[in-house]
């Protein structure tokens, strides 16, 4: 193992392993692990990176104290985990899934509280009581500087014993504070979330040790080739490239038919329409044009191409878009220069 | 490949943590300078030192210090207690207060401690108050008291062009407790009251509290139906209804305190007007800034408009009538003043130095005693001076630092330089211990400033004395010299 390895902690076991896996190969960086007890695996389209699977929870510890150079997991841990120290780096921060969201959530039975201000309230006069607001949650960081910020104060948060979405009925917590995506889990245990408290929105993103990426020129490059891979990759994924064939008498007149009005702006390509004269047996005029436009807009831009006169319309998903610079690298030298 | 992790160290120097503050040899021998100096300066008034301890249960603050102060506290749970570093000295001293002196008598304290706010908009989340607590006299005579010591004591330190901004919790509290505002609508208000400083600020804050407030009822029709009802058949009611519906009120709250906060809200009318009134009241308040005199008599004019009781206007009469007797000129009174305290219950004031900014400040709290624990109502007064900020007047002030520093070594009757001969220096130390008389130990030969003596232990056990300013040197032996020296004293 040579020493400028990058070593990267993705998420084992858990919800978080298996779409990590397939965002990683997606991208074209397929991770080869030799059998699924190891907990080293490597990429074989990077020799010089090595995966470590980590607990999701373990991985931001494991970037902060350098042991890794980088690693997948989601926001919410990120920003839990924050030492304030500026030592780990976001340096890409929504990978497109894992998303969740972390909730303040009561009782269905307290139908007096809807809000955070009935919240608020409650505290104050639980406070007239001597009683106070106990909630149990895994993210105490989070839920008292979000409540700070809300000029609530008078509670106390109690650490998590097991299924957490039961502490209010078991009586060792009032209510809750955790993440949830869908609200199964919340409805189940009789918990509702309290308007306007969504405390953090969050997915899987991919942070980095600052120290040991501005240290080593070599991992720095290896993690910029990687953000190319991956940025390119999630790019494509808002694109489709479509070809057809339409009949002309020039290059310019095919041209026209999609530059002729601003409305075609978003039908006609990145840029505009690739144009090439078609090569037939019998003596006519085709020409073959290639869009690449939003994929919310392809019916539109079929609609469009069959209007000037298209046909043998094809579409394919783009595997990377590449823009003229790799946003999240520049942002990464820039964050690392700070 | 191995399976093998090995951590890599990123950090091998240690730093100090963000926000705490290391003084430097001069900084350090500064603030212990004017720490003693304003003790002193208490004490001769009366006061008597008490210490109390950094780490407190977070339950002292969460009673009454308000928001502003427990969002910055450093709190932690220690061996499943939840303890935390103490935010500010008053809490404290009155709790130490309650433990000692269980019958509440009239006792005159002061203090002077480090205290910890994490805000990430201080450039220290350490700093020093010192301070007094003037406990169990509720009068003019004894604000006016407080802000005397606190001004005198500035004096003594040679601090000139501060100013005293005095104003009255009670005139605003009243106010809004007379709109019978929730307690959290009350603690929003207060806390923006800064906000109206800005041009515009009355449509701010009233848009803002709009868009985090509820302010207009969510029920509509469901509030006429419980309108005629009294409370108990209303509770009733919903506790049926509810049970009807099969929602089972069992979620560690008593089914009653439920329906009766239900009932609130179904039964709340539109605040809108409310608001309007307490934000308008709010910016006339703040506008009332200016000489006592003048500024008294337009807040007369503004209470009797809004038909309020003008007790706490007759209190800062009597307040600024006595510190003109005592020779304060200074003073500015503002009605808006608001401290991020919100134990206080009657006069507030605050010391302003135009550099600098606020130097310290305090207020009366009638209330705090019982609070915390008292058992009966006693009232209290005091002040806090911020160290720091005093001490960045003093070095700001470059006559101060020639004239006063570096500390003691003013009255340093004698340098005695112990490189040479470290025992027989200390020796002789010793004897100038005996008969009282100051002295530096020194490295080196260099003159010290105000010294009368230069005295340098020789290797042969002998001292070299040069008297100051005639230079005139003698070599002795300890008796002679002690002798001498304790002759010419």
């Amino acid at each position: 193992m040579s020493a400028e390895h990058l070593r990267i902690a993705i998420p084992s076991k858990g919800a978080l392993e298996k779409p990590t896996l397939d965002l990683l190969a997606t991208v074209g960086l397929k991770v080869y692990r030799p059998n699924d007890r190891q907990y080293v695996a490597s990429i074989p389209a990077l020799p010089e990176v090595e995966i470590i699977f980590q607990r999701a929870a373990d991985i931001y510890t494991k970037v902060h104290e350098g042991s890794v150079d980088l690693g997948i997991t989601g926001y919410d841990v990120v920003c839990e985990e924050d030492k304030e120290d500026h030592q780990v780096l976001v340096v890409y921060p929504k990978l497109g899934y894992g998303k969740c969201s972390l909730v303040l959530a009561v009782p269905d039975s307290w139908v007096d509280i809807t809000s955070i201000e009935d919240l608020a309230e409650l505290t104050l006069l639980w406070k007239e009581q001597n009683r106070i607001l106990r909630i149990v949650t895994k993210y105490k960081k989070l839920t008292r500087n979000w409540l700070f910020n809300h000029r609530i104060v008078n509670f106390t948060l109690v650490d998590a014993k097991g299924a957490m979405e039961a502490a209010p009925s078991m009586g060792y917590a009032d209510m809750i504070a955790d993440v949830t995506s869908t609200g199964t889990t919340l409805r189940e245990n009789h918990l509702k979330p309290i308007v306007g408290g969504t405390m953090l929105h969050s997915q899987t993103c991919l942070i980095g040790n600052r120290q040991l990426l501005k240290a080593s020129p070599e991992k720095l490059k290896t993690t910029q080739t990687i953000l190319e891979l991956i940025e390119a990759s999630l790019e494509a994924k808002k694109y489709t490239s479509i070809t057809a064939n339409v009949r002309g008498t020039s290059l310019d007149e095919i041209g026209m038919k999609f530059t002729h009005s601003p409305e075609l702006r978003e039908l006609a390509g990145l840029r505009g329409p690739t144009i090439a004269k078609v090569y037939t047996a019998a003596p006519m005029d085709w020409y073959a044009v290639t869009v690449v436009i939003p994929e919310d807009k392809l019916l539109a831009a079929i609609a469009h191409l069959r209007a000037v006169g298209g046909t043998d319309i094809t579409a394919f998903s783009p595997s990377y878009v590449f823009q003229a610079t790799c946003k999240s690298s520049t942002a990464l030298i820039a964050m690392l220069e700070e | 490949m191995t399976g093998a992790i090995s951590v890599t160290r990123v950090n091998s120097s240690i730093s100090k943590a963000d926000g705490m503050p290391d003084f430097g040899t001069e900084i350090a021998q500064l603030r212990r300078y004017v720490e003693q100096q304003l003790l002193n300066q208490f004490q001769k008034h009366g006061y008597q030192l008490i210490e109390v301890p950094i780490v407190e249960q977070t339950d002292l603050y969460l009673r009454k210090s308000g928001e502003d102060i427990v969002t910055q506290m450093y709190d932690f749970v220690h061996q499943n207690r939840r303890l935390c570093l103490r935010p500010e000295m008053t809490a404290s001293v009155i709790r130490a207060y309650i433990e000692h002196f269980p019958t509440l008598e009239p006792q005159k304290l002061c203090y002077a401690g480090a205290v910890f706010r994490y805000d990430l908009h201080l450039s220290y989340r350490q700093f020093t108050q010192v301070g007094v607590e003037l406990i169990g006299m509720k009068s003019a005579i004894a604000d006016a008291e407080v802000i005397y010591t606190a001004c005198l004591s500035l004096d003594q330190l040679g601090i000139a062009n501060y100013q005293v901004v005095m104003g009255h919790m009670g005139v605003l509290l009243q106010f809004l407790r007379n709109l019978d505002l929730s307690d959290r609508l009350i603690s929003l208000l207060l806390a923006s009251m800064n906000l109206l400083d800005q041009p515009n600020g009355k449509a701010l804050l009233i848009e803002q509290l709009r868009e985090n407030y509820p302010l207009a009822p969510s029920a509509g029709a469901l509030a006429d139906l419980f309108h005629g009802m009294d409370r108990t058949t209303a509770r009733n009611s919903i506790l049926k209804l509810l049970e009807s519906l099969r929602i089972e009120l069992n979620g560690n709250r008593d089914p009653q305190e439920i329906a009766d906060r239900l009932i609130n809200k179904l039964k709340q009318k539109d605040q809108t007007h409310k608001i309007t009134r307490a934000v308008e009241f709010m910016a006339d308040l703040s506008q009332l800034r200016g000489a006592p005199h003048t500024t008294l008599k337009q807040a007369e004019q503004l209470l009797a408009d809004y038909g309020i009781d003008a007790q706490p206007l007759a209190e800062l009469w009597s307040i600024t009538d006595l510190l003109t007797q005592f020779g304060i000129r200074e003073i500015c009174l503002d009605l808006g003043l608001h401290r991020d305290l919100q134990y206080y219950t009657g006069m507030i004031f605050e010391i302003e130095h135009a550099p600098v900014g606020r130097l310290g400040g305090g207020g009366r709290y009638d209330d705090l005693i019982q609070t915390l624990g008292g058992n009966q109502s006693t009232p209290a007064t005091g002040f806090s001076l911020q160290l720091e900020a005093i001490c960045q007047t003093l070095t700001n002030s470059q006559t101060h630092t020639q004239q006063k520093l570096p500390v003691g070594l003013a009255e340093v009757a004698i340098a005695l330089n112990y490189s040479a001969n470290p025992v027989q220096a200390f020796l002789l130390a010793r004897e100038l211990d005996k008969i009282g008389c100051s002295y530096l130990l020194t490295m080196g030969d260099e003159p010290q400033r105000g010294a009368r003596w230069q005295i340098t232990a020789q290797p042969d056990g002998l001292f070299r004395i040069i008297a100051s300013p005639t230079q005139l040197e003698k070599i002795l032996d300890l008796p002679t010299l002690t002798k001498h020296i304790r002759n010419s004293l």
